[in-house]
């Protein structure tokens, strides 16, 4: 199913010229960015609602969880 | 900076860097500042590609890392060269390579090559490196027998190629299992080195504010943005490797770009001889930049 799918995604592809190949992708780019929002956005509200602690976002990780290292070697060329 | 980036700069010595703005084409500017006196960041844009600016950021944070080094940094527009790659003789390709024609970011990638090339032989530069990564084999530029090719292909026009940070672990999603050829020793321009991830070492050297930028909302600040892979990737993990297997797929599109990069040096060797003729001349006027 999966590759039947990709098969007729792809065959369209192939035919559009340079322009509306662009468009498609770019279309093709924000279902799948909106899709994956929509799914991490319905985890976290399950996770909240079920009681327990929604999951840290995974494109903001935690910077203060490490700390720079204190050799110096964080230092620019001088 | 670290004791790995300080070597010794060559007095006149230039390089030119494929610069996306990531943290594995920043590194790559940080190791080549450490031996070359002047860095020419090449940027490359065309449609489909947003946000090219957003590559400055981390020029700004270069210029300050690496004050040794001069950086100049330039936006280039590939999209006549990208459309002559992708499009040329496209039915006669089509019925010879299929699917294959939907390899956006290998040919995307060629054609900024093919730039990269075009402006190394306009300002003399002899040496040329890129951020590739042995983890995002997947992509056929960054791919160990693709990368074999393009450094010919540049040697062929007296230029060294090199990918510095070939070795540095990257983002395991980006790619499938290693290959043989992925596995071969490290040669030519490649490094030996396998230092953690290359966000991990710019965060040591004090250049990232930190130590895993990749995926994350700051990785995308400092990056162009572009859906273009979507397809290609499908075409990949959908179609083509659950039937073939990833060392087929290694083959098939080695002998693709192997193809590709011989047209594209017979129609340099045009240009050299008569550029008034070649195809090349005019598809750098329409991007708005003749060498």
């Amino acid at each position: 199913m999966k590759r039947l799918l990709g098969l007729l995604l792809c065959g369209v592809g192939l035919l559009l010229p340079h322009r509306l190949r662009v468009l498609f992708v770019e279309a093709l780019g924000w279902f799948a960015q909106g899709m994956a929002a929509l799914v991490t956005a319905l985890v976290r509200f399950i996770l909240v609602q079920a009681g327990g602690e929604a999951p840290p976002s995974p494109s903001t990780p935690d910077a203060s969880e490490q700390e720079a290292p204190s050799d110096g070697s964080a230092q620019p060329d001088p | 900076m670290g004791s790995s980036e300080q070597q010794t700069r060559m007095a006149g010595s230039e390089v030119v860097v494929l610069y996306s703005g990531g943290s594995d084409s920043t590194l790559t500017a940080v190791l080549e500042a450490a031996k070359a006196e002047r860095v020419h960041l090449l940027t490359f844009g065309r449609h489909g590609i947003f946000n090219v600016e957003n590559t400055r950021l981390n020029v700004d944070r270069l210029r300050n890392a690496c004050s040794g080094a001069q950086f100049e940094h330039h936006i280039l527009d590939v999209d006549p060269l990208f459309r002559w790659l992708s499009y040329d003789n496209y039915l006669d390709n089509v019925r010879r390579h299929g699917l294959m024609l939907l390899s956006t970011c290998g040919l995307c990638k060629l054609s900024m090559h093919l730039r990269t090339l075009l402006y190394c032989l306009e300002h003399g530069v002899h040496r040329v490196a890129d951020g590739a990564n042995h983890q995002m084999n997947i992509y056929p530029a960054q791919m160990s027998p693709v990368l074999d090719r393009l450094r010919a292909m540049y040697a062929h026009f007296g230029i060294e190629y090199g990918n510095p940070v070939y070795d540095f672990d990257g983002p395991s999603e980006m790619g499938v299992h290693p290959s043989p050829a992925d596995q071969a020793p490290t040669q030519g321009g490649r490094s030996a080195m396998k230092d953690g991830t290359t966000d991990h070492r710019l965060w040591e050297l004090g250049i990232l504010d930190e130590p895993s930028t990749k995926g994350s909302q700051a990785d995308f600040q400092m990056q162009a943005r572009c859906f273009q892979f979507v397809l290609f990737r499908l075409w990949v993990h959908w179609v083509y490797l659950p039937k073939h297997g990833y060392d087929r797929y290694v083959e098939e599109t080695t002998a693709f770009y192997d193809e590709r990069i011989g047209q594209l040096v017979q129609e340099l060797e045009r240009w050299r001889a008569n550029p008034e003729e070649s195809s090349i001349t005019a598809l750098l006027v329409q991007a708005g930049g003749a060498p």
